[in-house]
């Protein structure tokens, strides 16, 4: 079992895959991944003789690098399930830098035009019809984002650099498969919530699987992933669900239909005559 | 005897008078105090329920442990029309109400958005009275494409800056899960003296807020004001029957609650029976000593009588019916007085019944002073009840009664002779 | 007055023990009964303005200029130590309570809720409200934890944790960033008023400092002294030497809607007031007349012995002067005593009540009705007693001055 002193996380840039990173932790990396991450793994593994396990650090980089990109953009749907009412909502997304994220509601035409802005001066809501902004204020962080399992405060950790976590590595075996678990938990002063987050990788390829967010010993809420599509330069889930375990009736589900990396975003995007441009461009 | 005790007091009418007085002193303080009292506690209670809660209100019986968002009831024409037609009832609005955000790119805050029909909120609440610049929402929304028109509490417009006249973006937490938004326009501002509504309240068109928060057709209460404060536990009974009546026809019968305000704000309830607990003090106080003048007048008229009394006995009046005699006297008296301290009482309370007693006179400075809400600088009128008048009087007769007793006891127990001789 | 006259008054008083006590009773219960009326209301009012005082957060409240209107962590007040250490060597002063003050966002992994959180000194703040006397588990900021987290029972329902658990704090630090910093729950408060359950959150004055990144600044000094708020007000605006960055107010500046909720109830007071005069004062007069009309004949008589109209005047007022010295005295005393009885053991509404409430925001947790002696007030009171007496026996004073002896020894009753 390796194991790892202090070890600085980054959080990726997509705003909602950020979301899942931050809750998530550590990434994987996937062996023919072109700029490599110099770490080797294995390719077949057997469940009763496990290989070395790999450098913490190395494993770390990888996810770091999955969802990483200078900017990006997407078109995903997000459906939401609680006790009161069920709906879908299709979105469209565009990151620039660490700082700069931009979510644009397309569909249900009720709510289309609808945005949410993140800069380096916050986190703001777009009314579309006021054809204006307001800033989420920090009393309403808690709150889930457009009624979604996601908080306002999860798009928000995009700009916390320090959130420190000591991972360590093990292997484990769950229904015949091996997996790769990473382990992390906060160091003194890091303000999260969870005092445990258990990331669950495929042992082949360093896919993630899972993501576990505990109170003590208790199973406060999962991140699954799922639909691994190869976008050309990587390999990345496309399907994310977030299930709270106190309402398991409950979920919110992200699909990325298009996911493109290094797209051309434009600064003036994250402006409000860009973002008015954008939010009323429609399909 | 009667007549004897009638003919004994003539005989010596300034004593009468002045015992009479006391006891007509005592009963008209008691009155008034009785109307004042009434008077303050019917304004404390519309103040402290005029705006938020009215007199009776109708909920979805889970909004009584914990009022929430999805806690929504059928906002039915024909309920409202039945509930109008109850016997007492002054006013009926149905309202959603919805928690969201208002404010501009410069400043935002925490808002609390009730969505009303504007005409029957105005009869309903006291919150069209309480716009103090600009004016009530009109009765029918503005027209679309436009800002929604909006009324907001004082304090709320404060904070974020702004004027009649101003636009404002709203985002509310919409029942279907979405971000509802829209453009407001500020159309009045309130100080209705309840701090929730004047820190973060937000009125707007009832079909405005529905829209925005996606609960068209639906209510979160039915807010009723009564006529007479006295009569509130009877009209909510009515109100009671009228909707468990239409409850049990429609095809999901909910349960509807109705509560008076004492249920909904037992905090308040609570704090008037405090209150009303320290006039029984003055009250009491009052009698103690109303009850102390009468027994020293009535003891010293016999003290002065004694000869009288003693030549009575003698001439063999039995000693039980002297004393019976003395006591008549103080019943008469009292009687006397209370009937005047009634009269006048009475009058004085009809009479602010009518016109308004005007609580400036009692504003020390001029400091805006409210309880729970409510702006003490206006006149307020006295409720004009018969126990008002009535109790005192019997209470006072009743006490009079008991202070008879000294003087027919001593007259009682008076050696004959010794009186006649005129020693003591 | 001559002496021989009082000396004379003095024996009619005492010839006729009956009625010298009857009249001497009114007066004395009737001014006993005025007092302890005042002294009860006077307890009221007085509670009321201390328990707004202690919601407020002392007499006087020193912020950086313009907090107040805006309650945001950009307002600071710099330097406070030294500011602190000035204030307590203002005259008058007996506690300085320097706090920070967060309007943020609490959550835990299963729950969030808004909060204002305060950060101070314990042994400060207990001074002025001792919140350690509600802590049901844990303890309250007295360990060396250094993210120490003391919240009400409501808070701690919503958040879904136990003594332990971590706490995340969000807000808007001083310069305007939202910044996030890690609590451990340490303690549970009780206090009985659902309300204050719902919001109190407390931490020590570093671990807020830390977690806004104030520095050496904090939000709010709260004053606490012996004087009124409005002299001690003076005095700290002197000893501040005008700092144009800092706002002063009193409690009632601060809290506008607490003053209003005391004034109305002090007038309901000042009415009630108002009656038990009238009726003293007609109880008294009433006593009066009834007695002179008694000594008519008396009067007479005296008259035929040779005393002057003008004496028999003086004689009565000697007698009612007299009369009112020794039973205001004995009215005093009683009064007092009942004072007396009521400050030690007082009339418990509590149970009436059944637990704690609140009249417009101000706690009341001391619902026992004791009492409290205001001087003035109570040299009123007795002036008004012994003014009444004093008409009162004026008119039977002029009277007696044209009485003609021979009728009036002739009336009979």
């Amino acid at each position: 079992m390796a194991g790892s002193p202090n070890h600085r996380m980054r959080i990726a840039r997509v705003a909602l895959a950020a979301a899942v990173v931050t809750i998530a932790g550590s990434g994987v990396a996937i062996a023919d991944e072109p700029e490599g991450s110099g770490a080797v793994v294995p390719t077949e593994i057997d469940p009763n003789n496990p290989p070395p396990l790999p450098d913490v650090d190395a494993v770390m980089d990888w996810f770091d690098d999955l969802y990483r990109a200078d900017s990006s953009h997407s078109e995903l749907s997000m459906h939401i399930v609680t006790e009161n009412w069920e709906r879908t909502l299709e979105l469209e997304q565009w990151t620039r830098g660490e700082d700069e994220a931009l979510i644009v509601i397309r569909a249900p035409a009720r709510e289309a035009g609808t945005a949410t802005l993140r800069n380096d001066d916050g986190l703001w809501n777009y009314a579309p019809r006021a054809d204006s902004l307001m800033r989420v204020p920090s009393g309403l962080m808690g709150d889930g984002w457009m009624g979604s399992h996601f908080t306002n405060d999860d798009l928000m950790r995009e700009t916390e650099y320090d959130d420190d976590y000591t991972t360590t590595l093990a292997w484990d075996v769950v229904d015949g498969e091996l997996q790769l678990v990473a382990t992390s938990i906060p160091t003194e002063r890091a303000a999260v919530v969870y005092t445990q987050v258990v990331f669950r990788m495929r042992a082949s390829d360093w896919m993630p699987l899972r993501a576990e967010y505990y109170d003590g010993d208790e199973l406060v809420r999962t991140m699954t992933f799922s639909d691994l599509r190869d976008l050309g330069d990587r390999t990345v889930p496309m399907r994310m669900t977030l299930q709270p375990m106190d309402a398991p009736d409950e979920r919110t589900e992200i699909t990325y239909e298009s996911l493109e990396f290094d797209a051309r975003v434009d600064r003036s995007l994250f402006t409000h005559s860009g973002l008015r441009r954008a939010a009323q461009r429609g399909r | 005897m009667w007549r004897l005790a009638l003919r004994n007091l003539t005989r010596n009418r300034w004593r009468t008078l002045l015992t009479a007085g006391g006891v007509a002193v005592a009963v008209f303080l008691l009155t008034w105090t009785n109307g004042l009292m009434g008077a303050m506690e019917a304004a404390m209670v519309r103040g402290a329920t005029s705006v938020e809660t009215g007199q009776v209100q109708v909920h979805h019986p889970d909004w009584v442990e914990r009022p929430g968002l999805y806690d929504h009831f059928e906002r039915s024409d024909d309920l409202l029309a039945r509930l109008d037609a109850v016997d007492g009832v002054a006013g009926v609005s149905a309202r959603i109400h919805v928690y969201g955000l208002v404010g501009n790119e410069d400043t935002s805050q925490v808002a609390s958005i009730t969505g009303v029909d504007p005409a029957r909120e105005a009869e309903a609440t006291l919150a069209a009275e309480s716009v103090i610049e600009g004016r009530w929402l009109s009765d029918t929304p503005a027209d679309l494409p436009g800002p929604r028109e909006a009324v907001l509490g004082v304090r709320l417009a404060e904070l974020l800056d702004a004027e009649v006249g101003d636009s404002l973006v709203l985002f509310v937490n919409a029942a279907d899960g979405s971000l509802g938004n829209d453009a407001l326009t500020i159309v009045g501002l309130a100080r209705t003296g309840s701090a929730a509504v004047d820190r973060a309240g937000v009125y707007m068109h009832y079909d405005d807020a529905a829209w925005a928060s996606a609960l068209e057709g639906r209510a979160h209460d039915l807010t009723i004001a009564v006529a007479d404060l006295a009569q509130v536990d009877v009209v909510a009974d009515r109100v009671a029957a009228a909707v468990a009546e239409w409850d049990a026809a429609q095809d999901e019968p909910l349960g509807l609650v109705v509560r008076s305000w004492d249920e909904i704000l037992p905090e308040l309830a609570q704090m008037l029976d405090m209150s009303r607990g320290s006039i029984w003090l003055t009250y009491l106080i009052i009698f103690a000593i109303a009850a102390l003048g009468l027994i020293n007048t009535q003891r010293m008229g016999a003290l002065e009588r004694r000869r009288e009394f003693g030549v009575l006995l003698s001439i063999g009046m039995r000693p039980w019916r002297l004393g019976s005699l003395v006591l008549a006297e103080t019943v008469v008296v009292a009687g006397l007085g209370a009937i005047l301290g009634g009269i006048a009482g009475g009058g004085a309370n009809l009479w602010y019944a009518r016109n308004g007693f005007d609580m400036a006179a009692f504003a020390s400075s001029d400091v805006d002073f409210s309880v729970m809400g409510i702006a003490f600088t206006e006149t307020i009128a006295f409720p004009w009840a018969w126990d008002d008048v009535l109790v005192p009087m019997l209470a006072v007769l009743a006490m009079a009664a008991l202070c008879g007793l000294v003087p027919a006891r001593y007259a009682v127990r008076l050696n004959a002779v010794s009186a006649v001789a005129g020693r003591s | 007055m001559q002496f021989g006259m009082m000396k004379l008054a003095w024996r009619n008083l005492w010839r006729n023990r009956t009625r010298t006590l009857i009249a001497a009773s009114a007066i004395a219960i009737g001014l006993a009964l005025l007092l302890v009326g005042r002294g009860m209301q006077a307890d009221q009012y007085g509670k009321m303005r201390d328990s707004a005082l202690r919601s407020a957060g002392g007499s006087v409240l020193v912020h950086a200029d313009g907090y107040w209107l805006e309650q945001t962590s950009e307002h600071v007040v710099p330097d406070a130590a030294a500011r602190v250490a000035l204030l307590e060597g203002v005259e008058g002063v007996d506690t300085v309570i320097p706090r920070i003050l967060v309007n943020g966002l609490l959550a835990s992994p299963r729950g969030a809720a808004g909060a204002r959180l305060t950060g101070f000194d314990p042994e400060r703040e207990a001074v002025l409200n001792d919140w350690s006397r509600f802590i049901v588990e844990g303890s309250f900021l007295a360990g060396d934890e250094v993210d120490p987290l003391v919240l009400g029972r409501g808070v701690v329902e919503l958040l879904e944790i136990e003594l332990g658990d971590r706490v995340v704090l969000t807000a808007t630090d001083s310069e305007g960033e939202v910044t996030r910093a890690l609590f451990h729950l340490t303690g549970i408060l009780e206090t009985g008023s659902g309300m204050l359950d719902d919001s109190l959150a407390f931490t020590s004055l570093e671990a807020a400092a830390e977690a806004m990144r104030t520095g050496d600044g904090v939000t709010q000094i709260g004053v606490v002294g012996t004087e009124s708020p409005e002299v001690l007000q003076q005095r700290v605006l002197a000893a501040l030497d005008g700092a144009d960055d800092l706002e002063v107010l009193t409690w009632s500046e601060a809290l506008p809607e607490l003053v209003g909720a005391i004034e109305v109830d002090r007038t309901m007071a000042e009415i009630y007031g108002v009656v038990l005069f009238i009726i003293v004062g007609f109880g008294i007069a009433n006593t009066f007349l009834m007695i002179v009309l008694e000594r008519i004949r008396e009067l007479g008589l005296l008259g035929a012995m040779g005393l002057t109209p003008a004496r028999i005047g003086r004689l009565i007022m000697a007698e009612a002067v007299l009369m009112s010295a020794v039973s205001i005295t004995v009215g005093v005393t009683l009064g007092y005593l009942g004072h007396l009885w009521l400050a030690s053991t007082g009339i418990d509404v509590g149970e009436m009540v059944g637990g704690d409430y609140d009249i417009s925001g101000i706690a009341m947790d001391d619902l026992v009705i004791r009492s409290r002696v205001v001087v003035s007030e109570w040299l009123v009171a007795s002036g008004f007693v012994f003014v009444m007496v004093m008409l009162s026996s004026l008119y039977p004073a002029i009277r007696a001055t044209r009485l003609d002896p021979a009728t009036a020894m002739r009336t009979y009753e």
